[in-house]
């Protein structure tokens, strides 16, 4: 434990333009005005110092302060709700944590658990961000490790005696273990990812034989690359006359319902995803998937997109 | 020039020791305001020490809240205060007051402007010093990290004088560091920490206002005194 006076050195932002400062002459700030071998400030225009106006702190328009009192008021449902619709492509690693917290759950596990549920993926998104977007929005709440909430501990530093002198001394603090709510239990419990399915391809009908095509492609022997899919997809008409959408589009939609999954090297379709192939797919034609196929031949560039 | 021993009734070591004290505390504060913290700084910073009873309220009352702060941090504590240094310093908006902008042009123009006279004055005071800033330093150079820094330096260079036995020369940096007390850093901190209670969300940033007010009074009265103004 060391004094506050006592903090060791830090990075300087100055460079010397002497050689060293030892050798630093001594030169008076003092007689600056009368030759300090630099130029001068104009200071006609000079005010006094100002302090600024509290007024006007502009607000972003449209914003949620998740910070406001009156965002905490919202109903738990109705906030966790609308986190999922605008991180939805985040909705998998966010029902994930979730479900993972149904029972305590340690910071650091919890770190490791969603590390594990975006293995094949980068986010921006530390895993104590995710964790503290769903307490923010009441989904996950933050206890100690015998259960309690962890807003009832409040940090309080030590007071020491040293040389003398009270000082304080940060303690340290018990670590965080997250728990499910009971609305995020329900918004668990809700998660339908069969159900969006059907409702995307009936709002989306017209392409059901390209969510076939993708679901059957990626249901081969390894699965199907983001490449393979691009050859299959983005030159059908369905699609590209005129141009409507590439197949991320596809692959998204289907990635959000838990239909397919990226394994590292290829997307490889879920047990959901063989089951929607299977009861809600059947009958639509999948199209140019035999002359198309997981085939070497197709090209790696398509559209102008390079994968 | 004057005799800086003689003005004041404390030995030469005890006037360096003083000394080395308050270019540490300048150089924490420049550190703190210069960027985030990192999760180095803030495992240093939380096995510091605060005295509880400095003779400053402000001071005192800034040493307890980031005494607290850090006995509740966790995983996301360096996150947190990232978040929050943007908050305080950077802001949202460009109208000149959504943030505690921490650069002396902004509260010396009527416009709430940037590289306005305050910074040509205070570079033209580095330059005659002999100092420059580093390549990797992107902003103005009147900002609040670089001015605590440049007090810093002040006092380093006053302590070198004082172990050589270069009084005069001692006394005539102690004057520096009061003219650049009085028409810089001390004139617009107060501004500048009032905005930084205001913006900041953790009290981490509001201890450190709290401290860099307190401080910065507590040391203009200690150069007068040196200086038996």
């Amino acid at each position: 434990m060391t004094d506050f006076n006592n903090m060791s050195q830090f990075d300087f932002s100055f460079d010397s333009l002497s050689e060293e400062w030892d050798r630093y002459d001594g030169e008076s700030m003092d007689d600056i005005g009368v030759d300090p071998g630099v130029f001068l400030p104009n200071i006609e225009g000079r005010t006094e110092f100002l302090a600024p106006d509290a007024e006007r702190v502009p607000k972003i328009p449209n914003a949620i302060d998740r910070d406001a009192p009156a965002y905490a008021e919202r109903p738990a449902n109705e906030r966790i709700r609308e986190l999922l619709a605008h991180m939805a492509p985040h909705r998998r690693i966010l029902l994930g944590v979730l479900s993972v917290a149904v029972d305590p759950c340690s910071d650091a596990v919890m770190a490791e658990k969603v590390e594990g549920l975006r293995s094949h993926k980068f986010s921006v998104y530390s895993p104590s961000n995710i964790c503290m977007m769903l307490e923010s929005a009441g989904a996950l709440e933050r206890v100690t490790e015998s259960g309690l909430p962890y807003a009832q501990h409040k940090p309080v530093p030590r007071i020491v005696v040293w040389n003398g002198e009270e000082y304080y001394e940060p303690s340290d603090a018990p670590e965080v273990y997250w728990r499910t709510t009971e609305a995020g239990v329900q918004i668990l419990a809700e998660d339908d990812p069969a159900g969006r399915m059907v409702r995307q391809l009936e709002r989306e009908s017209e392409f059901k034989s390209i969510y076939k095509r993708v679901l059957l492609m990626a249901s081969e022997e390894g699965g199907a690359t983001m490449a393979q899919l691009s050859a299959a997809v983005d030159g059908d008409p369905l699609v590209s006359n005129p141009r409507r959408f590439f197949v991320q589009h596809f692959v998204e939609a289907v990635e959000r319902c838990s239909c397919v999954a990226w394994q590292g090297d290829a997307w490889k379709t879920t047990e959901l995803g063989s089951r929607i192939l299977q009861e809600n797919l059947c009958d639509v034609d999948g199209g140019m998937l035999e002359e198309m196929g997981a085939s070497d031949r197709i090209p790696t560039e398509t559209q102008g997109i390079n994968w | 020039m004057g005799d800086i021993e003689a003005t004041v009734e404390v030995s030469v070591e005890e006037l360096i020791e003083a000394n080395r004290k308050r270019a540490d505390t300048y150089g924490l504060l420049s550190r703190l305001f210069r960027c985030e913290i990192t999760p180095e700084l803030l495992d240093e910073l939380h096995g510091l020490r605060y005295r509880v009873s400095t003779g400053n309220t402000l001071m005192d009352e800034g040493h307890c809240q980031i005494a607290t702060y850090l006995s509740g941090i966790w995983a996301n504590t360096v996150t947190e205060l990232a978040a929050d240094y943007m908050r305080v310093f950077f802001g949202h908006g460009y109208d000149g007051h959504a943030a505690a902008y921490p650069f002396e042009s902004v509260y010396a123009s009527e416009k709430r402007l940037l590289m306005q006279d305050a910074r040509d004055e205070v570079l033209a005071l580095y330059r005659a010093a002999g100092l420059a800033k580093r390549d990797s330093w992107k902003e103005g150079e009147d900002h609040m990290a670089l001015e605590l820094e440049y007090m810093q330096i002040l006092v380093l260079r006053t302590i070198d004088a004082l172990q050589a036995g270069r009084q005069d020369e001692a006394y005539s940096l102690v004057k520096c560091q009061q003219s650049f007390m009085e028409d810089h850093i001390g004139a617009w901190a107060p501004l500048l920490c009032e905005q930084m209670r205001t913006f900041a969300k953790t009290d981490f940033y509001r201890g450190l206002a709290n401290v860099t007010e307190g401080f910065l009074e507590t040391d203009g009265r200690l150069i007068d005194e040196l200086l038996g103004a």
